[in-house]
């Protein structure tokens, strides 16, 4: 169930992006190893691509003539994975370069013809189906976000929310402390809270606040991590990094021999996804998942 | 017990009873205060203690719903490093630990056992009962429970309805602290040895004070007593030191005005006793004269006539007359001493009356002028208006001549005799008011013990023959007929001045009595 679960949710990308001739030959992987997540996506690329995998760590990409030493040792693409990594291949001109985990990849993949990402989140549209199966009686979604961080996101989820006929509910705020008054006036107009990975709505005492007014208004969080379904949290949608490695396995094998006019599609949402649910929360709100929701999670804290 | 011990004995009780009643006070004040203190002091740690409790339940809300250490490890951090915390807890309403802290890893375990106590203390608390302490010997327990204000239902629930009841405070779990009782028993103790330290300073000071009244209030007593002593034995006033205004002070100086009347009353005593001394010397003198005065008289007068009988019988023989003329001037000598005696002897008949003292002043000016001489000047001085008296005017004139003899014998190489009358109204209206007159002469004077026996019959400083000595003894007896006084004054080389007064007659009414078989009064 589980398995299907996350496969349904991996196809949705499928469908709007087809798949490109792969070009055999050696993919240089720059990446920490140090970093756990990071490994579990090398294995999933490992195991999913046929290429040549070669690691190189962020110390040792130094910018100076990497282009020209990694086309001499065959490199035919790059994955960088990181913010590191990311610095580490702003030179590159020719060899295409795919980055993920890292937030915001498109103004970035835009700046450069050879550059391609996968966006450290669910799309909002898969984030939102996810949503309504956890909570079916959800009419009203709560988003307090910044504009300048997840603006388009946003707007993206306003069109999916009419889509799956939602309401999404949302507030602006440019600082963190303007959060708390915002949390204030949604009391009473949404069903679920959705946390988005807003760097300005989860600073300070914030995730606290956002906490407490959930267990006081008895409105859920559907949130995006594991770690704040362990704080209060009923729900949280992560992506799967092994899935992830499948997906960067398939997007290095579609990578375009030719740069030229591939624009549009050099950037997508991850589409591996677990679901991890507090089913020990839940029940102190009165909520009950449905027995096939509890069956789809990839883990329950009860 | 002696007299002589009793102020130091009082002063010993006053002392001492101050001191116990300042000693009772200290240790019941020191008591009371140490009592109030620990309860205080044991009040503000348990208040401390579900002050904590309190904070660790208002941040440990989130951690008890969504049962995550995570969430409270900060605020339990900083519970526990606060003074005196041994552990604190967090649980869920089913008393399931959510998160602990200890000093050391057995406390951080016990934080997490509850006894049968505590319990029984966390099944009392709820939504309404704020926190809950136990007292242990060693350790406060402190429970407070977690609230949160939860709506009453949820959209999401299975069997959503809407309510718009107001959220309520849910009890969802409570929270412990444990503090350490050491430090306040440390405290206390602490407390107990600065009282007492004080309790004993003031003990002392006090004591001090005491023994500082007690000699503020028996010194002057025993200073009174000393006086009282020496008043007693040998009638000496002891002059008081000055003392303060209250009833010590106040007593103190109504026993020195009434030492001081005592005396004076004494003093009035011993002279009046002297005066009757002198009285009654008089009356034996004047007893005398009068018993032999008549007997001498007839011998005198027998005398007399034997005289003159010689006188008669031999006319021719000078030898005869010669020495009968001698004893004719002893016998008139002899007759005017009697005659004297009789007059000092009050015997003499007075022929009482209103005398005019300024008339008979003024009529008996030559007469006195004649006898002082030629050396001696008269000065008169005399009211204008009468000043009159009840008495004898004969002897009145006797009174004069007697007190100008004197004078003129004081003033041998000459001087002003003064005489003068004056009328002293009395001290008040009731009193009556005296003739005051004044002879004062610028003679020779006389020393105090002349002075003293002034009025003796028969003392006199003149030489053998020269005097009788009578002569201000008959002033004396005068003014003492007319129930007058008579003074003197006068030193060696300042010359003498008597003052008598006799009682001026206001009216016929007031006529008294005079001494004397005239006046039916006998001296």
């Amino acid at each position: 169930m589980k398995r299907l679960f996350a496969a349904a949710l991996a196809a949705l990308p499928l469908l709007v992006a087809p798949p490109r001739v792969a070009a055999a030959g050696e993919v240089a992987v720059i990446c920490d190893r140090e970093i756990a997540p990071y490994r579990a996506l090398l294995e999933g690329l490992t195991s999913a691509c046929d290429c040549t995998v070669r690691v190189i760590t962020p110390q040792e990409a130094a910018p100076e003539g990497l282009e020209q030493r990694l086309k001499a040792s065959g490199t035919r693409a790059v994955l960088a994975v990181g913010l590191r990594a990311r610095a580490a291949v702003e030179g590159l001109r020719d060899l295409p370069v795919l980055l993920t985990m890292v937030p915001q990849v498109a103004p970035w993949v835009a700046a450069q013809a050879n550059r391609s990402g996968i966006e450290m989140s669910l799309s909002p549209r898969q984030n939102l189906e996810t949503l309504r199966r956890v909570f079916p009686r959800a009419q009203r979604i709560g988003v307090i976000f910044d504009p300048a961080q997840m603006g388009g996101y946003v707007r993206e989820s306003q069109a999916a929310a009419v889509a799956l006929n939602l309401t999404l509910v949302t507030r602006e705020i440019a600082r963190p402390g303007e959060f708390y008054r915002q949390l204030e006036e949604l009391r009473g107009q949404i069903d679920v809270i959705w946390m988005l990975p807003d760097p300005t709505v989860l600073q300070g005492e914030n995730v606290n606040a956002l906490l407490l007014a959930s267990f006081e208004s008895r409105v859920p969080i559907y949130s995006f991590a594991r770690k704040y379904v362990e704080l209060g949290a009923i729900a949280a949608a992560q992506f799967d990094f092994t899935t992830l490695g499948d997906q960067v396995a398939e997007r290095i094998r579609h990578m375009p021999s030719s740069l030229a006019g591939a624009a549009p599609l050099r950037w997508e949402y991850t589409r591996g996804a677990q679901l991890v649910l507090n089913q020990k929360v839940a029940r102190k709100m009165g909520i009950v998942f449905e027995p096939d929701v509890l069956e789809a999670a990839a883990d329950v804290i009860r | 017990m002696s007299s002589a011990d009793t102020p130091r004995r009082f002063s010993r009780r006053v002392f001492t009873g101050l001191t116990l009643l300042l000693l009772v006070v200290s240790v019941t004040f020191t008591a009371y205060f140490m009592y109030v203190q620990k309860l205080r002091m044991e009040a503000a740690i348990v208040d401390r203690s579900r002050g904590l409790a309190g904070l660790l339940a208002t941040g440990a809300k989130i951690a008890v719903f969504s049962e995550n250490e995570e969430l409270v490890q900060e605020t339990l951090r900083g519970v526990i490093e606060r003074r005196d915390v041994l552990s604190a807890a967090v649980f869920t309403l089913e008393r399931v630990p959510v998160a602990s802290a200890g000093r050391s890893p057995a406390m951080k375990a016990g934080a997490v056992r509850l006894g049968d106590t505590e319990i029984a203390l966390v099944q009392r608390l709820g939504a309404q009962s704020g926190c809950l302490s136990h007292l242990d010997p060693g350790v406060i327990d402190s429970f407070c429970p977690v609230l949160l204000r939860r709506s009453p239902t949820s959209g999401l629930e299975p069997s959503p309805e809407v309510s718009t009841a107001a959220p309520v405070d849910t009890y969802i779990g409570f929270t412990r602290t444990t503090l350490d009782r050491g430090p306040l028993r440390r405290e206390l103790g602490w407390l107990a040895v600065r009282s007492l330290g004080l309790m004993l300073v003031v003990l002392l000071l006090g004591a001090w004070v005491g023994f500082f009244f007690s000699r503020r209030v028996t010194g002057p007593l025993e200073q009174l007593t000393e006086a009282v002593r020496a008043f007693g034995t040998g009638g000496d006033i002891v002059e008081l030191p000055p003392m303060p205004d209250d009833e010590i002070g106040r007593l103190a100086a109504a026993f020195t005005a009434m030492t001081r009347d005592i005396a004076e009353r004494e003093r009035e005593k011993e002279r009046l006793t002297e005066r009757l001394r002198e009285a009654q010397k008089m009356e034996a003198v004047g007893t005398l004269s009068q018993g032999i005065s008549h007997d001498f008289k007839n011998i005198l007068s027998t005398l007399k006539g034997a005289v003159h009988i010689l006188q008669k019988g031999a006319p021719e023989n000078e030898f005869v007359l010669k020495y009968a003329g001698k004893m004719q001037v002893s016998i008139d000598r002899a007759r005017d001493l009697v005659e004297q005696l009789v007059l000092f002897s009050r015997t003499r008949l007075l022929q009482a009356g209103p005398v005019d003292l300024n008339a008979l002043l003024k009529r008996q000016a030559p007469m006195l002028r004649e006898a002082l001489g030629e050396g001696v000047r008269l000065q008169v001085d005399v009211p204008g208006e009468p000043v009159r008296v009840f008495g004898d005017a004969a002897s009145l004139e006797q009174l004069l001549l007697n007190l100008a003899y004197n004078a003129r014998d004081a003033m041998p190489e000459g001087g002003i005799l003064f005489l003068r009358l004056e009328s002293v109204p009395g001290a008040t209206a009731d009193e009556r008011g005296t003739a005051r007159v004044t002879v004062r002469d610028t003679g020779v004077g006389m020393d105090p013990e002349t002075r003293r026996r002034l009025f003796e019959p028969f003392f006199t400083t003149k030489d053998v023959g020269c005097g009788m000595g009578l002569g201000l003894s008959i002033v004396h007896g005068i003014v003492e007929q007319h129930h007058g006084r008579i003074e003197v004054e006068s030193e060696p080389g300042e010359g003498t001045t008597f003052r008598v007064e006799l009682p001026l007659l206001a009216r016929a009414a007031d006529e008294p009595p005079v001494s004397g078989p005239g006046g039916v009064a006998k001296g």
